[in-house]
């Protein structure tokens, strides 16, 4: 994988994304079994 | 400056978390989450919903609302820029780009929505969806620009809240969740003609025209009387029908008495200190009325 400075510079930030969007995952998950379950 | 050379301002500074949390309106996003919270508190069968998926539905009333704020501030970032009161905001200022701005909104938008739909009925989540579209096209694009009774009509959208909290919890709309957006809805020219009264340099700059500006600091004040006086049997009303107890009423006759005064004061004085005194109270009449409603 290249590490340009664009790469380092926006490292933090996609992680960001890449952490919201698996915590969207979550919570339909969640949602989805708490729905089942009542 | 016309909204074409504002989006020719260049991104000046790398954009912080905190700008983006910015772009969602955080004041107004407090006072959507409250309203929106006592809606599902005082609605029945508040016990049968899971406290998850509680917590879920206000997160996106929450992120709903700050995201027809962020679409606001992209469609209105030329008029921000002129105004001292926003100037600074992260669009005007250059600290975000327009396109990630909208890009930013419309995503949590949708996001929001669906989420709610999921988590808790689609009931909710439509009338979440229209208040969104409300906002930001019927009171944003058309009538911010164009009507002195701009935020009148636009002032329905800020309304919706306590409906949706009702809505979560019983998937339908009744007389209660409809007289506590009649509440907001009366309670909106009132509360932001004050601010109008003193920022009304801003908004002659901006080319907005607002009613201080259309039709003069007088017949505003005027207007803003009649509403606080019409606002009075719309708070009382939930008491007197048996939807609350003593204490509502008891808080609603006192808070509305004296959003009258404040306006009869600002009627009688060509000073400013009055309307800033008023908006200030203003609001803490809205969180006030509805933790009696919460409690009592």
């Amino acid at each position: 994988m290249p590490h340009s400075d664009l790469h380092k510079k926006k490292f933090k930030k996609n992680l960001l994304v890449l952490g919201i969007v698996f915590g969207l995952g979550a919570l339909i998950w969640a949602i989805t079994i708490i729905r089942m379950s009542s | 400056m016309t909204s074409q050379t504002a989006s020719l301002v260049p991104v000046q500074a790398e954009a912080s978390i905190g700008d983006y949390f910015a772009l969602l309106k955080p004041k107004v996003m407090s006072l959507v989450v409250f309203t929106g919270f006592v809606g599902m508190w005082i609605a029945p069968g508040l016990n049968t919903l899971h406290p998850f998926l509680a917590a879920v539905g206000i997160l996106c009333l929450a992120l709903n609302a700050g995201a027809a704020g962020a679409i606001n501030m992209w469609y209105d970032r030329d008029i921000d820029a002129v105004m001292n009161r926003t100037k600074e905001r992260p669009l005007p200022a250059g600290r975000i780009a327009p396109d990630d701005a909208l890009a930013y909104g419309l995503i949590l938008s949708c996001l929001s929505v669906m989420v709610m739909g999921l988590a808790l009925n689609w009931m909710a989540a439509g009338i979440l969806a229209f208040a969104n579209v409300f906002y930001v096209v019927v009171y944003t694009m058309w009538l911010k620009r164009s009507t002195p009774q701009n935020i009148v009509i636009g002032g329905a959208a800020g309304a919706f809240p306590p409906m949706i909290g009702w809505a979560m919890v019983t998937g339908d709309v009744t007389l209660m969740p409809l007289l506590m957006f009649m509440t907001i809805f009366i309670w909106t020219p009132p509360h932001f003609w004050a601010l109008c009264l003193f920022a009304n340099e801003d908004y002659k700059r901006a080319n907005i025209p607002m009613m201080t500006v259309v039709a003069g600091n007088k017949s505003t004040k005027r207007q803003m009387l009649a509403y606080t006086l019409v606002l009075f049997p719309i708070t009382l009303a939930p008491f007197i029908l048996g939807y609350s107890g003593w204490i509502y009423g008891v808080s609603a006759f006192v808070l509305s008495g004296l959003f009258i005064l404040s306006a009869v004061r600002v009627l009688g004085s060509d000073d400013l200190k009055p309307a800033k005194m008023m908006f200030g109270y203003s609001v803490f009449y809205l969180f006030a009325l509805f933790t009696a409603l919460m409690v009592s």
